[in-house]
């Protein structure tokens, strides 16, 4: 150090300890020592080892007994001139206040938030620190506290005819607007509005209004008791559906005009059959399924919750598809398959044998290529069904 | 409090509250204190029961077993959890056996503690974590606190209770770690922790989880000295890809703790089991079976066990870490069950 002062550090006294404790100091500050006099004892788990002085003077103390002290911090200092030594020490102990200071903060600064709750934080837009939440912040978090955040904003507009249910429809996408042209076709139904997430939503869709959804109560308050969907994620469907269940409100069930669905057809709440949809006899559909433009399923099938069977799907008969699974464009699925829950059939594969949960399949004839990476996720919703 | 001075508070209570506690090792008297400090200053202030003993584990582990037949307690050392093999024959035939075959005309309240375990470099015969050997032996009971326990007061338990002979595994890596304990909120640093009592009253399994009341992705069992690696790995991939994982730290080894894991396997039906030693006929291989045989429909995948590499541990610290189960072999095993 500057002006012939020998500083002191802790040496690494075993491998076991990376502190050592300040058991007692066999000198007072200002004393006079020699190289070689004992000049404390520190303690670790292991060892009590006395430290000696490598230099002759005088020496000022930095830590106090009982102090806990890391291996190579300094503890002590020996020089010759009494005045440099005490500046020194003064130095030493302000700048070791700063840097407490300077730790303090930045802990009650630091937010704990996962990796992905700050990716959307940034997104949307919000400030993490102003999100209250008992652990440590999670995206979901983050969403929730947008809705909130939003409630207050946009002041309702909603009319329609008396002789015509309202619909809000949830989801301000293009799938949106297919929905609502197809609802259009149906005279009893009247679209009033959509409702979305995302708080960046447009203002206006096919010139009626878009609020969030976290005015969705607001709206059902209004007298809108049927909602429609078409969001593309099964998962985030069926959370719909059971919001739905909890206001009250009816999860409609969209047929296109020129979708052709059998008499003996079951169908459950919140699906959307698209036009040239062909749906035949005794087949079993249950709730929130997209089965989309074009898919042709033979009789005696069944189709769980949150499925959907992309465009140009040409299926055979007596096939069951597990909850949460996506059969890819034109894809094709030989009679009497099982396909379990969450599989996805890629785009114009060909299924011949029964498919796994979870199961990625792709090509001609179809193989398994992978496992579907939201697999959590989706137990998690099959075990809330 | 560190987990050695909570060990050595418990050791100096107990030889206060009853005559009979006796301490036996090697090297234990005062100034030493032991190998690791756990007997620090009892020889000085009970000279006639902390015994220093020569170096020949059978014949220590024999006469304390004598002592404990003949009415004492003892609370016999071994310096090195390594070092349990040369006790071998004394335990499982003799201490364990003898209450059974002298019709429990004799009690063998023996406890025997020693550190396990390695990652400090001390090499092949200084390293191990073999109290897996003993996990077949009837009438032994083995406790291994983690610093979420309170490593003092089971120590206590182990003596006091009078129902030996315990194998009390203290971990070399725990000793200078300060001990972490439920805040008034009932939660240790991020984590929300519960008490489980259903496996044994006095020797509770700790549950820790990042979220209050969800249903878990995964459940993770580790005892021991890999419990805070395994608190590591579970807030990791929490932070990285939000899955919720629920630490079960059992105390109790042996007998095997399944009604403290039993619950959170069945509602996860995703099972890791964390251990030090290795993987073959250990302890996670045998929770694993018997998880199996009460929750087989409740599990969505096969259960995984992480441990040692089957090789003895180098003393080189590179190949150490290498050869001994680390955070991220764990969170590799999460990653896995849960298909990230």
């Amino acid at each position: 150090m500057s002006r012939n002062i020998f500083v002191v550090t802790v040496p690494q006294l075993g491998v076991n300890d990376q502190v050592a404790t300040i058991v007692d100091w066999y000198v007072r500050d200002e004393d006079a020592v020699s190289s070689g006099d004992p000049l404390c004892t520190l303690e670790t788990t292991k060892a009590v080892f006395d430290v000696e002085a490598d230099a002759s003077g005088y020496v000022v103390c930095l830590a106090s007994v009982g102090s806990e002290v890391e291996i190579s911090q300094p503890i002590a200092l020996i020089g010759s001139v009494l005045e440099d030594l005490r500046a020194e020490k003064e130095g030493f102990e302000r700048r070791s206040t700063e840097e407490s200071n300077v730790r303090s903060t930045s802990l009650s600064e630091s937010v704990k938030a996962t990796r992905k709750a700050r990716a959307t934080a940034q997104r949307l837009g919000v400030d993490l620190k102003e999100i209250s939440v008992h652990g440590i912040i999670r995206e979901q978090d983050v969403v929730q506290y947008v809705g909130e955040s939003k409630s207050t904003e946009q002041q309702l507009d909603l009319s329609w005819q008396s002789s015509r249910q309202p619909v809000v429809i949830y989801g301000a996408g293009r799938g949106a607007i297919t929905l609502k042209e197809c609802l259009d076709f149906d005279g009893s139904y009247q679209v009033v509005c959509f409702v979305d997430d995302d708080p960046q939503h447009p203002a206006e869709l096919c010139n009626l209004p878009v609020y969030h959804s976290s005015q969705l109560k607001e709206i059902v308050g209004r007298g809108v008791r049927s909602l429609a969907c078409e969001i593309a994620g099964g998962s985030v469907r069926l959370r719909i559906l059971r919001q739905c269940k909890d206001m009250g409100v009816r999860m409609i069930t969209v047929i296109h005009p020129q979708a052709y669905v059998a008499p003996t057809v079951q169908i459950g709440k919140g699906n959307y059959i698209k036009a040239g949809a062909i749906v035949e006899t005794n087949t079993v559909i249950g709730n929130c399924c997209i089965i989309d433009n074009g898919a042709v399923i033979a009789h005696d099938n069944t189709i769980a919750d949150g499925c959907h069977i992309a465009p140009g799907v040409a299926m055979g008969s007596t096939i069951h598809v597990g909850e949460l699974s996506i059969i890819g464009i034109g894809a094709s699925i030989a009679t009497g398959i099982w396909i379990g829950k969450g599989a996805i059939i890629s785009v114009g594969s060909s299924v011949v044998k029964n498919v796994p949960d979870f199961a990625v399949v792709e090509g001609v004839p179809g193989r398994i290529v992978g496992r579907r990476r939201s697999e959590v996720k989706i137990s998690r919703e099959v075990g809330n069904l | 409090m560190r987990y050695v001075e909570s060990l050595n508070q418990a050791l100096h209570q107990v030889m206060a509250a009853d005559d009979r506690v006796f301490v036996l090792g090697e090297d234990i008297l005062d100034p030493y204190g032991g190998a690791f400090k756990v007997t620090k200053g009892l020889s000085s202030i009970y000279p006639d029961r902390v015994l220093a003993t020569p170096i020949s584990e059978p014949s220590i582990t024999g006469f304390a077993t004598g002592m404990a037949m003949r009415g004492l307690l003892p609370i016999l050392e071994i310096m090195f959890g390594d070092f349990i093999t040369l006790c071998t024959d004394q335990i499982i035939n003799s201490a364990t056996k003898f209450s059974w075959m002298y019709n429990e005309q004799v009690k063998v309240p023996l406890v025997i503690r020693t550190p396990m375990g390695g990652r400090r470099g001390y090499g092949p015969t200084h390293s191990q974590t073999l109290e897996t050997l003993f996990l077949s032996v009837p009438g032994l009971t083995i406790i291994a606190p983690s610093h979420f326990h309170d490593p003092g007061n089971l120590l206590r338990k182990a003596v006091l209770s009078e129902r030996g002979p315990v194998l009390f595994v203290e971990n070399k890596l725990l000793y200078p770690k300060r001990l972490s304990q439920p805040d008034q909120s009932g939660r240790i640093g991020d984590f929300f922790a519960e008490k489980l009592f259903g496996h044994n009253k006095d020797y509770p399994s700790i549950s820790l989880s990042l979220v209050k009341g969800e249903r878990a992705d995964v459940t993770l069992v580790a005892y021991g000295g890999m419990a805070p690696l395994a608190a590591e790995a579970a807030f990791n991939v929490f932070m990285q890809h939000e899955i919720v994982v629920k630490i079960i730290v059992p105390s109790l080894v042996k007998p095997f703790p399944l009604k403290d894991v039993l619950p959170s396997a069945q509602e996860s039906g995703r099972v890791v089991i964390a251990e030090e030693a290795v993987r073959t006929a250990g302890w996670g291989a045998e929770m694993a079976s018997q998880i199996c045989e009460s929750a087989f429909d409740n599990l969505s995948k096969p259960i995984e066990r992480v441990g040692a590499m089957e090789v003895p541990i180098p003393s080189s610290r590179p190949l150490e870490k290498t050869v001994l189960p680390q955070v991220s072999d764990i969170e590799k095993a999460i990653y896995r069950q849960v298909g990230v």
